[in-house]
């Protein structure tokens, strides 16, 4: 998934290194907090294993063969931040000694690998991890999450090459997941058996969450809206596009002559804002405002029927 | 290992390995834009800077073979990704869509390859740091170069461990002890990382790197290099 140089142009590499250095910034930042000056040794070492233990080939199909990349297990180890620097340094090292993914590319790289790949990849493997437990929840989160970080790593790598105008988007998105399903059941797979037994060997050697509890049902509520939104705003220009179904029937010309005027006008005709030119940002928004809509609904909801002594605990089932 | 082939032309006498690491740096890093934003078909310019490259290369008394052999593990991996452009677009425009974006990629490979293979790393490194990039990252960053040998090597006496207690080797065998592996050098690399930090405490580490060949140019001036 390395990009190489000249597959981004200026503009989409320009934002991808700013976000990714002030994301590196910020680990970087957090993770002087946490080891002080045993930060550079630790990082160090760490970044080497990670290089090393992606020269570790498994046997896949006849003759072919993949490796890890290991960022969920880097993080599930170093935490969130100790694991999105050491996959931003170990890209940074193979661009400049191996030529592997460009210069230009590299914030790109380190977006989608390490800051998407470990440090997101850690958030969902912590979200998981609440709902398990035991030695066995440690490597079922591990797993759900490094399937998960290889598919957004995918998202993100197309989205980025989509923006490029290299690939058009939907041949690129597709194809990336389709290949990104199967290579994320292997990252999956070899995380959770890796992090088996170094959960059976060192348990005590696994990153402790030293984030503050969630205090209460509105901090979970929001957590999942934000969760909900980054989706939507993903996945709605792909969405709006496709007519679904029934509306493909509707609009076949046997069938009936055209989609009657409905009874009530729609705020958001086919899922596209009025008013905003381009189509894949008013799907976005489009996506954006109905994730936040629904929410609200389900909100008032949730509460109408907590204080009329319903069940009580339909908001923290949800 | 391979960090030693890495290394084993940034010694050689040239113009371009006499040259400051910093210029080096900025050089290779326009190339590397210029590549990147010659409009796509603008094929003479293409040609002009892969011969603005091969002159610097001649130059650097660097084997061509060097440069064959790692062009040849680079565009296996390049041309598999080129290969998409005129699939999803359509054969007329996208062929020349991806001769140009192959075209690009192999120049800044190029420039970069240039700018590796005749400054050692550690004079980069120093380079990169004068050039502003935050201490701390390229201290992380010349830690990781110099213990990826010596991880390469734990991951071969894990390897030769497991080749000698398995008479056959097998897929399933190997999908069931390679985890094992890669989960054992995760646990040795993070006991070895507190020796390292060890012994760097012992040596009065503060967290800040101190050496004594600082290329800076005030030092220079005084005489330090002739």
């Amino acid at each position: 998934m390395h990009i190489p140089d000249n597959f981004l142009d200026v503009p989409t590499a320009a934002v991808t290194s700013v976000v990714s250095a002030g994301g590196l910034g910020y680990c970087l930042h957090r993770l002087k907090g946490i080891y002080q000056e045993r930060t550079a040794p630790l990082m160090g070492v760490m970044g080497a294993c990670v290089f090393a233990g992606q020269m570790v080939n498994f046997p896949v199909l006849a003759g072919t063969s993949g490796h890890l990349c290991g960022g969920v297990l880097a993080a599930v180890v170093l935490g969130p931040w100790g694991g999105a620097v050491t996959l931003a340094v170990v890209l940074a090292i193979q661009c400049l000694l191996f030529g592997d993914g460009g210069l230009t590319a590299l914030g790109a790289n380190v977006l989608n690998l390490g800051l998407i790949g470990s440090a997101v990849g850690y958030c969902i493997y912590a979200l998981v991890r609440r709902w398990t437990s035991g030695m066995g929840g440690t490597v079922f989160a591990a797993i759900v999450a490094s399937w998960f970080s290889v598919i957004l790593a995918a998202i993100a790598c197309s989205l980025e090459l989509a923006a490029a105008g290299t690939y058009p988007l939907r041949p690129a998105l597709s194809a990336m997941l389709f290949v990104h399903a199967f290579i994320g059941i292997g990252e999956a797979v070899i995380t959770g058996l890796a992090l088996a037994f170094i959960v059976r060997t060192r348990p005590d050697m696994l990153h402790e969450d030293r984030a503050p509890a969630i205090r209460n049902q509105f901090q979970i509520a929001f957590g999942g809206l934000a969760v909900a939104c980054a989706i939507a705003v993903l996945l709605s220009p792909l969405a709006s596009s496709f007519p679904d179904g029934l509306e493909k029937v509707a609009e076949n010309p046997q069938f009936v002559a055209g989609p009657e005027e409905p009874l009530l006008p729609s705020p958001i005709p086919d899922y596209e804002f009025p008013g905003i030119p381009s189509a894949t940002a008013a799907g976005s928004i489009a996506g954006l405002v109905g994730t936040v809509v629904v929410f609200a609904v389900a909100m008032l909801i949730g509460r109408s029927v907590a204080r009329s002594g319903g069940p009580a605990s339909t908001l923290h089932a949800a | 290992m391979q960090l030693e082939l890495l290394d084993r032309y940034a010694h050689l006498d040239s113009p371009l390995h006499r040259l400051d690491p910093v210029y080096k740096v900025v050089v290779a890093t326009l190339l590397v834009f210029a590549a990147v934003l010659i409009p796509h078909h603008w094929w003479w310019a293409f040609a002009a800077e892969a011969a603005a490259l091969l002159v610097l290369f001649a130059m650097s008394r660097v084997p061509w073979s060097y440069l064959l052999k790692r062009l040849g593990l680079f565009l296996p991996m390049v041309l598999l990704m080129a290969v998409g452009v005129p699939l999803s677009r359509g054969m007329k425009d996208g062929w020349e869509l991806m001769f140009s974006v192959l075209a690009g990629s192999l120049l800044s490979f190029t420039a970069l390859l240039l700018l590796v293979t005749t400054t050692p790393l550690s004079e980069l490194l120093s380079a990169l740091h004068r050039l502003r990039i935050p201490a701390l990252l390229i201290t992380i960053c010349s830690l990781m170069i110099r213990y990826v040998a010596v991880l390469l090597d734990e991951v071969d006496r894990l390897r030769r461990a497991k080749s000698a207690r398995t008479f056959q080797a097998s897929k399933r065998l190997d999908w069931a002890v390679l985890p094992n592996l890669v989960g054992l050098l995760f646990i040795r690399s993070v006991e070895r990382s507190e020796r390292v930090y060890q012994a760097m405490l012992a040596r009065g580490w503060d967290g800040e790197i101190r050496t004594l060949h600082d290329r800076s140019p005030s030092r220079r001036q005084s005489g330090d290099r002739s």
